[in-house]
């Protein structure tokens, strides 16, 4: 019973702390996807998040860390826009370019003499050869005093980093802009239906850029977590297609960042799950069994939420499109 | 004529135009200069992370283009072709299948199938083998990317998602297979399969390999063109993947259409499995592919979705694939490296592609609106 019970509080606390990194990735991708344009490339600007904290963490701390990796995924949101909204290009297209640009240049600055290369030149009063070590100190767990003593479920809510309860924070807020302000109204008018939001007045480039931007700082910051928060040991292809996880999971929540908080807390828990079965010595001759499983359920939910809905998935109705203004 | 106006500072403005469709010779043209580009950029970006560009180039003109290098950019190319003209099938139904990987492991783990049940008895060997490991492969290829499609045209699930989730799925199979029940006994404790027997081989020892290589890629390439510009179903995918509804309205039964299509996506690329496993490795083993089935969707979409442009863009991957090799071995470039390159060739494709379409002018505000 005892061990049952220290089982599931484990269970909980990392179900938690796997859960952010969709959390954030969602949250972002949920207000891009609102201004109706998809994008594909977060996978991308997670790893540019992650390889950029691991390296400015080493060089000027978490702080700039996280910062930076929100900053940059903005960075690469705004070159998003300028292909996706002002050329009009297919957003699918431009997104796989994005990450696969994000993959090759993360995996490239990660690989040990560039890392290094990197982390002389941003710092140069810092030892390089840190950065061949492949690690950086992991962000520290908030200390919220007797409240992390609660059985069970203490552990899980009020023993984790800072991110964490920014990630719960910003769905809460994200909803409320979504749905109760003149903003988030202009935001889901132009991704219903952007001719009318234009005719109403709403800037519909200005909406889409600002979505995009916003939605790829929370990618990058998702990436920057991933890293700092969760696994601070650099590998190449550190996300292993969460970002794409991700992506999914904003169907799943239908387009409600509330809603994200419990589907990442579901892939949370599965990939801590996953972890834990691992540790207790089934399937680890081969695992690979049980690492299909995020992947595969994945596809279970589309297809639930679409028989759920009957194929009638609430998406935004201009998803996907790029607008043009007739003249 | 539609225009889109980009705001600049004060009253200058870029407007985009449509302009005329250019002429054969000048998209070419169009196409390399961009592709130059995309040379240049990575080039940048090397020089910027401490790599001499030049160096790397230089390294790349010595190494990757010698004549010894040809014959293996040509035989990391072919499951490439395979696969991307698989996929122009997909994308000319407006069907983004990102699958082509996960349908080449499906159709290297067939394959692998049957070699390892005539190992055991169970499958004759001799001629009929060959036989076997095409069908086997080719049709575990199809039904792997018939999913995504059933699901698309049944409950709406997004193909890009499912897709990719069915590439993790096929790799960690393989890999699951090849660490337990496929193993090989007397492989030394090495998670692989047994080796192919020759009769299991596109091109079994003793006949050269690049000439089977090249007939199939071409009968592969001049059947699409065939397919793609002769036929009813050629005919009805480009209706479809231009506009559902009407050609619905049409009388074109489109999710037939779409199974079709996505289905010899799909074989395709089981049968580039087929030849990574059989010929350019000789069995199953972890990582058995360096992605071909990524560097498929930029070569479909560089290619423009011709089955023939398509194939010369293949083997431009074939050698980046491959100078990725050479490059580490040589000025210990890590391999990522020619992932930047493929990234920014990835872009200025589509950047070529719009710049074939429109023209930029700047111009004052107001003036000469339409």
């Amino acid at each position: 019973m005892q061990e049952a019970l220290a089982f599931v509080e484990a269970l909980l606390s990392s179900a938690v702390a796997a859960g952010t990194i969709y959390l954030l990735a969602a949250v972002g991708e949920s207000i891009t996807e609102r201004s109706g344009v998809i994008n594909l490339g977060i996978e991308g600007i997670m790893a540019i998040g992650a390889v950029s904290s691991f390296l400015l963490t080493l060089a000027y701390g978490h702080l700039a860390a996280l910062l930076g990796a929100a900053a940059l995924g903005a960075l690469v949101g705004l070159f998003h826009a300028t292909l996706s909204v002002s050329l009009r290009l297919n957003q699918v297209v431009v997104g796989l370019a994005i990450t696969w640009l994000g993959l090759g240049l993360s995996g490239f600055v990660g690989a040990p003499e560039v890392a290094r290369y990197v982390l002389e030149t941003l710092n140069p009063a810092v030892p390089g050869y840190l950065a061949e070590l492949k690690q950086a100190p992991r962000l520290q767990e908030l200390n919220l005093g007797p409240l992390s003593g609660i059985p069970v479920l203490g552990r899980a809510l009020f023993t984790q980093n800072a991110l964490v309860y920014f990630g719960l924070i910003s769905a809460v807020l994200a909803w409320l802009i979504i749905f109760r302000t003149r903003w988030g109204l202009s935001l889901r008018s132009v991704g219903e239906n952007p001719a009318l939001a234009d005719s109403s007045g709403i800037n519909v480039f200005l909406t889409r850029y600002l979505a995009l931007i916003v939605g790829s700082a929370f990618a990058g910051l998702a990436g920057a977590y991933l890293f700092t928060g969760y696994q601070p040991f650099w590998v190449e292809d550190l996300t292993r297609s969460r970002g794409f996880i991700a992506l999914s999971l904003v169907i799943l929540a239908s387009w409600s960042p509330l809603r994200a908080v419990g589907a990442s807390l579901l892939f949370g828990a599965l990939e801590a799950l996953q972890f834990r079965v691992q540790l207790r010595g089934l399937g680890a001759e081969t695992p690979q069994l049980v690492m299909m499983l995020p992947y595969l359920i994945t596809i279970l939910t589309l297809v639930v939420v679409s028989l759920a809905t009957r194929g009638r998935i609430p998406a935004p109705a201009a998803l996907g499109k790029p607008y043009t203004r007739e003249e | 004529m539609r225009r889109l106006n980009i705001p600049l500072a004060g009253s200058l403005s870029i407007r985009l135009e449509r302009r005329p469709e250019l002429s054969r010779a000048r998209s070419a043209l169009v196409t390399l200069l961009f592709l130059a580009m995309a040379f240049l950029l990575s080039g940048a970006i090397f020089q910027l992370l401490g790599y001499g560009a030049l160096e790397i180039y230089s390294a790349f003109g010595r190494s990757v283009l010698s004549p010894t290098m040809v014959e293996e950019i040509f035989r990391k190319s072919t499951p490439i072709i395979l696969a991307a003209i698989g996929l122009s099938y997909s994308y000319r139904l407006n069907f983004w299948n990102i699958g082509a990987e996960g349908q080449l492991y499906m159709g290297m783990i067939a394959a692998t199938g049957v070699v390892v049940l005539n190992y055991g008895g169970i499958l004759p060997g001799g001629p009929l083998l060959l036989l076997l490991a095409v069908a086997a492969s080719a049709l575990a290829g199809g039904l792997w990317s018939l999913i995504p499609a059933a699901l698309k045209i049944r409950v709406g699930a997004n193909e890009i998602i499912t897709t990719l989730m069915l590439n993790y799925t096929a790799i960690l199979l393989a890999d699951y297979l090849v660490h337990g029940p496929w193993k090989d006994p007397t492989g030394y404790g090495f998670a692989q399969t047994i080796p192919f027997p020759p009769e299991a081989k596109l091109a079994p020892p003793g006949t050269p390999e690049w000439a089977v290589f090249l007939a199939v890629s071409a009968a592969c390439a001049l059947t699409t063109l065939l397919v793609f510009n002769y036929t009813v179903f050629g005919f009805e995918s480009k209706v479809v993947g231009l506009n559902p509804y009407a050609s619905r309205y049409a009388g074109i039964r489109t999710g037939s259409v779409v199974l079709k299509g996505v289905l010899i996506s799909g074989m395709l690329a089981g049968l580039a499995g087929l030849v990574v496993a059989g010929n350019l490795i000789g069995r199953l083993r972890p990582g058995a592919s360096p992605g071909y089935g990524y560097h498929a969707i930029i070569a479909a979409l560089l290619g423009g979705l011709n089955p023939i442009t398509v194939s010369f863009s293949s083997l431009l991957f074939g050698m980046l694939l491959t100078s990725g090799d050479v490059l580490q071995a040589s000025i210990q470039m890590p391999r990522a490296g020619v992932k930047i390159i493929i990234a920014m060739i990835f872009i200025t494709t589509i950047l070529a592609e719009f710049w074939k379409r429109h023209r930029l002018r700047i111009a004052r505000r107001g003036g000469g609106g339409g």
